[in-house]
């Protein structure tokens, strides 16, 4: 019998919470104002963790914090209260990497269970055994170890293993990485990594063209090998990703995983999975370590996602199949738009009419954020995402 | 108080000169337990040079700071029993698995944590000497004021690297073989032009700094660090040889830099300010 694997969501902000949530995550990661590696991802106050917590706790989810910068001389002054008001909240656990700051987390919040950050690099089962000694609860594995490796930790050491399954991808060993300081002067390992490794370089003699940015991580196809592996959480990378973004890689995981556990051996892949995921998708996409050596092919293509994000349902005034939304791309009247929500099927809608708050028609929704009522042949719920037909 | 030379022979000939010269101690790597090395060394390079070492009274350092893959826990594992029957003075481990195999197997050989990018306070270094670490190499991007911020917060050993080109990226990914390129190349970067070594080894690829870092020795009696680490990463073996040869005879001058045609700085060490 195969264990259902966590599912675990990026949030970069209440918002995004809020829909990965409701999207099907069964546990989002944060970043607080402090410790994070993301500095500059809309990172959340105490009262915004409070709420988080609070909207998690009513959906059967749980609440990570992201504090996994790697602390220079004075970082640290202030963190066991950092680590403290963490546990008093109830945030579900740390995500942390720099030893220093583990330390300080675990005498100061000793009820506040500690994730080893992917920072830590940890590859092999040995490390595993370290950090269980240690009394860490679950650690987030380099990405540089193959599945068969994740299978044989396993087996040797019984603690939680989290890894990736989607996203952006580190070229280095993540932590293992300067380059933004020396050529940008922001810390990679304090929050302000430039990605430096996805710039232009040559190969000075030959001059040609070398790639150090990576692909991006898709292992949509994989999910059965990865749950029949045992992995405890499978983690989506992007803090700084959209809502829609957000919106759409959940709600597709959550798909595929709950239909494998659903129909074990007689689960088949569908492809259109894979397509709507890749709609959203900006760079090709890669299975990074997981099944060997990266190859030239993995490295970073640039792709134009295929469908626009047109705007999100922001509330409804009642009427039948009329709906509030926030435009982000332009679209209009007669337009055939796609149309997604929290639940699993999709549809394809006629835009009917486009009505401005103040009561006057339009043709053209074209002005992003500024809201309008829209008239579809469908009722759509709150949340739900409209975009291109691709 | 004598500040120890910590250099990094390219093979069993260069360390002889070396210690003639009056290195303190020989850094060495063995080929799938050492994350880059000038010089990779057998089992029995690594016994002769232990030897010649301990007779010149100086001591040998093995670099096992891979981060290590299944595989890489049992090749540890044996190697150590090695180290240990020949009597190595020192190892530098990175990779808690190495300290954990280290802790479990009761090895008396005394390690440094060599933390790389991610050795950056004295927090850390408390946690690792509590693990059994004697001393730590700390990260190169740190400034003066920080190394001497981290140096007075904890009891630990410190190094610091001194001289030789810093790493600043690896990767596991075999990127020059991807390429289709040969194992030492150098890339150049678009905006600023500024043209970085690359090397490829068993453990991946390594981008190195631009500049050789050349730290003034007196800096460090002042800070109370005992010991420096001069690298030969992505260095051409007779410069290195000529350019250390003359640091550790208190000889060298500021017409061997100029003729040697490298780029020399003071790195994140010459700053002011830490980059946030």
């Amino acid at each position: 019998m195969n264990m259902k694997p966590e599912l675990l969501a990026p949030a970069g902000d209440l918002d995004r919470l809020k829909v990965a949530i409701t999207y099907g995550a069964d546990a989002v990661f944060i970043g607080g104002q402090q410790y994070g590696l993301r500095s500059r991802a809309g990172n959340f106050t105490r009262s915004e963790m409070e709420e988080a917590v609070s909207f998690a706790a009513m959906h059967g989810a749980k609440v990570y914090v992201a504090a996994n910068m790697i602390a220079h001389p004075g970082d640290a002054e202030g963190a066991a209260d950092f680590f403290r008001m963490l546990e008093e909240i109830g945030i579900s656990a740390a995500i942390i990497s720099d030893p220093g700051l583990i330390e300080i987390a675990r005498e100061s919040a000793p009820d506040l269970p500690i994730h080893l950050s992917t920072q830590a690099s940890t590859t092999n089962s040995e490390a595993l055994a370290f950090w269980k000694e240690e009394g860490i609860e679950r650690v987030v594995l380099a990405r540089e170890v193959s599945l068969q490796e994740i299978k044989q930790m396993k087996d040797k050491v019984d603690i939680e293993l989290e890894t990736f399954i989607q996203g952006a991808m580190c070229m280095s060993y993540s932590g293992r990485c300067t380059l933004s300081n020396h050529m940008a002067e922001r810390d990679a390992n304090r929050g302000g990594c430039a990605q430096s490794c996805r710039w232009d370089y040559t190969l000075e003699e030959q001059n040609r063209k070398f790639v150090m940015g990576a692909a991006d991580m898709m292992m949509l196809r994989h999910i059965p090998e990865l749950i029949e592996s045992g992995i405890d959480s499978f983690k989506i990378e992007g803090r700084m990703k959209s809502a829609y973004y957000v919106a759409t890689v959940v709600r597709i995981y959550r798909q595929v995983i709950d239909r494998f556990l659903e129909e074990g051996e007689r689960f088949r892949f569908d492809p259109a999975w894979e397509a709507e995921l890749r709609d959203a998708m900006t760079r090709e996409t890669s299975t990074g370590f997981y099944f060997g050596e990266p190859a030239i092919a993995d490295l970073q293509r640039k792709r134009r996602a295929r469908k626009t994000f047109l705007g999100r349902v922001v509330g409804t005034d009642g009427t039948a199949g009329r709906v509030r939304v926030e435009p982000r791309n332009a679209f209009s009247v007669g337009d055939e738009v796609h149309c997604f929500g929290p639940a699993m099927e999709s549809v394809v809608l006629c835009v009917r009419s486009i009505t401005t708050l103040e009561g006057e028609r339009i043709e053209r929704a074209a002005t992003p954020m500024r809201h309008v009522y829209v008239e579809l042949d469908h009722p759509l719920g709150e949340d739900w995402f409209l975009t291109s037909k691709g | 108080m004598e500040v120890r030379y910590s250099v990094t022979p390219f093979d069993e000939k260069q360390a002889q000169r070396l210690l003639e010269a009056g290195a303190s101690d020989l850094v060495l790597g063995i080929e799938r337990l050492t994350l880059r090395s000038p010089g990779y060394f057998s089992r029995e390079e690594m016994r002769n040079i232990t030897a010649q070492a301990h007779g010149a009274e100086a001591t040998v350092t093995v670099r096992c700071n891979a981060l290590l893959d299944e595989g890489g826990v049992g090749l540890f594992r044996k190697e150590l029993s090695f180290l240990e029957e020949i009597g190595v003075d020192r190892l530098l481990l990175l990779d808690v698995g190495a300290i954990h195999i280290w802790r479990t197997s009761g090895c008396r050989i005394p390690f440094y944590v060599d933390g790389e990018t991610v050795l950056t306070s004295a927090e850390q270094c408390r946690f690792f000497t509590r693990i059994g670490a004697q001393g730590a190499i700390l990260s190169r991007e740190l400034t003066e004021k920080e190394i001497s911020r981290i140096k007075e917060g904890c009891d630990a050993n410190i190094m610091v690297q001194a001289f030789g080109h810093t790493c600043l990226h690896h990767s596991k990914r075999k990127l020059l073989t991807i390429h289709g390129t040969k194992s030492k190349e150098r890339i150049r970067e678009a905006k600023t032009g500024k043209s970085y070594p690359v090397e490829e080894n068993a453990m991946g690829t390594h981008v190195y700094s631009a500049e050789v870092l050349l730290l003034d020795d007196r800096r460090f009696e002042e800070l109370g660090i005992e010991e420096l680490l001069l690298d030969g990463n992505a260095m051409d073996r007779e410069e290195y040889e000529y350019l250390i040869c003359k640091i550790l005879r208190h000889e060298l001058l500021a017409e061997d830099l100029r003729t040697s045609g490298m780029d020399f700085g003071t790195g994140f060490f010459g700053r002011e300010e830490t980059v946030r």
